[in-house]
C-alpha cells in the first residue's frame, strides 16, 4: 500500500469501516509499528474533540407553507359553507402571499402567530410585476458576473504568466472603483426596497380591509338570522 | 400509490413522497418539511455562520426541491439530494460573502448561535465553550471541501458512501479529506493550546 492508501485506510478503521480480515491485518501492524500507532492515536484524539465540541443548534423557526383551497367532495359542497370557508383560505393566503413581499416564495417563516397543526403545499403567490425589481436583480447578476471575471485577471489570482507593474495597478484601480460603484449601487438599491416594501404593506392593507369588508357582506347575505355586531 | 390517496405522514419513504411530488401533489412537501426541516437546519447552521443564512438557505433547499422534483432520479435517496441541494446553496453562500465581504463591513463570521449544554456546571460549561469556540475557529482554518467532510461525519453521522454520494466524488476521496482535515484540525488546534 502506498501512503494515500494507508491514510484512507487509518480512517476507516477509525471509524470501524473495515472487514474484520482488514481490521487484523491493521492490528496486527499497529502491534508492532510505534509510528503508525502514534498516527492513529493522534487521528482519534482529534476526532473525540471534534466530537465533544459539537455546537448545540437552537430549534430553527418553525417552517410552514402557504395554504391551499383543500379538495373537497362534491356532496360536501354548500353554497354558504363552501364558499366562506373557500374565501377564508384565500384571505389567509392573500394576507400571508402579501406580507411577505417576496418573488416565488412559497416557504416562509411562522413567527408564532399560525399553529403548527396543518401543513398543505401551495404553487407560488408571485407578487404583482414590477420591472424594477427585475432589472435590479439582473444588474447585480451582471456586476457579480464582471466582478468575477476582473477578479480572475488580479495578479495574484494568476500563475506564472503575471502582467507588468502598470497593468497590475490597473487592474487594482479598476477594482477599487467597481467596488466604490456597487457600494453606492447597494446603498440606493436598500433604500429603494425598503420604501418598496413599505409601499407594498400599505397597499396589502388596504386590499385586506376591502376584502374582509366583502366577506362581512357574504356572511351576512347567506345567514340573514346572524346577529349583526 | 393511488392517485388522489391521501398520504398519511408515519407510513409512506421520503421517495413516495417526492414522487407524489412530481404528479403534481404538493400536499407530500409539507410532509416532507415537516420530517427534514429541523435536521436540515442543524446540518446547514453547521455550515454557514450565520443563523439568517442558514434560515434562508433551508427556505430555498425546500423551494427547489418543489419547483425541480422532476430532476429527482428515482432509485436515489431523498435525503442524499436534498443535501446535495442544500451543501451546493451552502457554498455559494460562502463564495458570494467571500466577495461581498470587502464591500459590507459585516463580512467578520460572526460565531455559530449555540445554546448552552445542559447539566454542566459554570466552569466546566465555560471550559467546553472555549473548546467548541477552538473547534469553530480550526475549522474556519482548514479547506471547505475538509471541513464539510468532517462536518458530515462527525456532527451528522453520515456514512462514508453517503457522502460520497452527496459531494459526488468516490469513497477514498472522502476518507483522504478526512484524514488532511483531522491532522489540519489538530495543528490549527495546537495553535489555539488545545491537545
Amino acid at each position: 500500500m502506498n501512503c494515500k492508501q494507508w491514510q484512507e485506510t487509518w480512517v476507516a478503521y477509525l471509524y470501524d469501516d473495515v472487514s474484520s480480515d482488514e481490521r487484523e491485518v491493521i492490528e496486527t501492524h499497529l502491534s508492532v509499528c510505534e509510528a503508525c500507532r502514534e498516527r492513529m492515536d493522534s487521528l482519534d484524539g482529534t476526532r473525540r474533540i471534534l466530537r465533544s465540541a459539537a455546537p448545540e443548534i437552537a430549534a430553527p423557526p418553525r417552517v410552514i407553507v402557504l395554504p391551499t383551497a383543500p379538495r373537497r367532495a362534491s356532496s360536501a359542497w354548500s353554497f354558504a359553507g363552501g364558499f366562506a370557508a373557500a374565501a377564508a383560505l384565500f384571505v389567509i393566503g392573500v394576507f400571508i402571499g402579501m406580507k411577505y413581499f417576496s418573488t416565488q416564495q412559497t416557504i416562509l417563516e411562522a413567527n408564532g402567530e399560525f399553529p403548527p397543526a396543518e401543513r398543505i403545499a401551495t404553487g407560488a403567490l408571485e407578487p404583482p410585476p414590477d420591472p424594477r425589481f427585475q432589472q435590479i436583480s439582473l444588474d447585480f447578476e451582471t456586476l457579480d458576473e464582471r466582478l468575477g471575471r476582473v477578479e480572475q485577471w488580479l495578479p495574484e489570482t494568476r500563475g506564472s504568466d503575471r502582467p507588468t507593474l502598470a497593468t497590475m495597478d490597473r487592474l487594482q484601480t479598476a477594482v477599487g472603483d467597481l467596488y466604490q460603484r456597487v457600494d453606492t449601487r447597494r446603498t440606493n438599491d436598500f433604500q429603494f426596497f425598503v420604501e418598496a416594501i413599505l409601499a407594498a404593506d400599505q397597499e396589502s392593507r388596504r386590499r385586506d380591509a376591502r376584502t374582509w369588508q366583502t366577506l362581512g357582506v357574504v356572511h351576512a347575505e347567506n345567514n340573514p338570522n346572524a346577529r349583526q355586531h | 400509490m393511488e392517485a388522489g390517496k391521501p398520504l398519511t405522514v408515519s407510513s409512506v419513504t421520503d421517495e413516495e413522497l417526492v414522487a407524489a411530488l412530481q404528479t403534481g401533489d404538493a400536499q407530500s412537501l409539507g410532509q416532507l418539511v415537516v420530517r427534514w426541516e429541523r435536521p436540515l437546519y442543524r446540518f446547514v447552521s453547521r455550515m454557514v455562520p450565520r443563523p439568517d443564512d442558514a434560515r434562508d438557505i433551508c427556505q430555498e433547499t425546500f423551494l427547489r426541491v418543489l419547483n425541480r422534483s422532476d430532476r429527482f432520479r428515482s432509485g436515489s435517496r431523498f435525503s442524499t439530494w436534498m443535501y446535495q441541494i442544500a451543501l451546493n446553496l451552502c457554498r455559494d453562500s460562502a463564495r458570494r460573502r467571500r466577495r461581498w465581504g470587502k464591500i459590507v463591513n459585516d463580512g467578520i463570521e460572526a460565531p455559530t448561535e449555540t445554546t448552552a449544554a445542559p447539566g454542566l456546571s459554570p466552569e466546566a460549561g465555560t471550559e467546553r465553550n472555549e473548546v467548541v469556540q477552538a473547534v469553530q475557529n480550526g475549522l474556519r482554518e482548514i479547506p471547505p471541501e475538509q471541513r464539510e467532510v468532517l462536518i458530515m461525519k462527525e456532527y451528522e453521522g453520515l456514512k462514508f458512501k453517503e457522502i460520497a454520494e452527496i459531494l459526488q466524488c468516490p469513497e477514498s476521496t472522502v476518507k483522504s479529506r478526512m484524514y488532511y482535515g483531522l491532522n489540519g484540525l489538530k495543528n490549527a488546534l495546537a495553535r489555539q493550546g488545545i491537545r
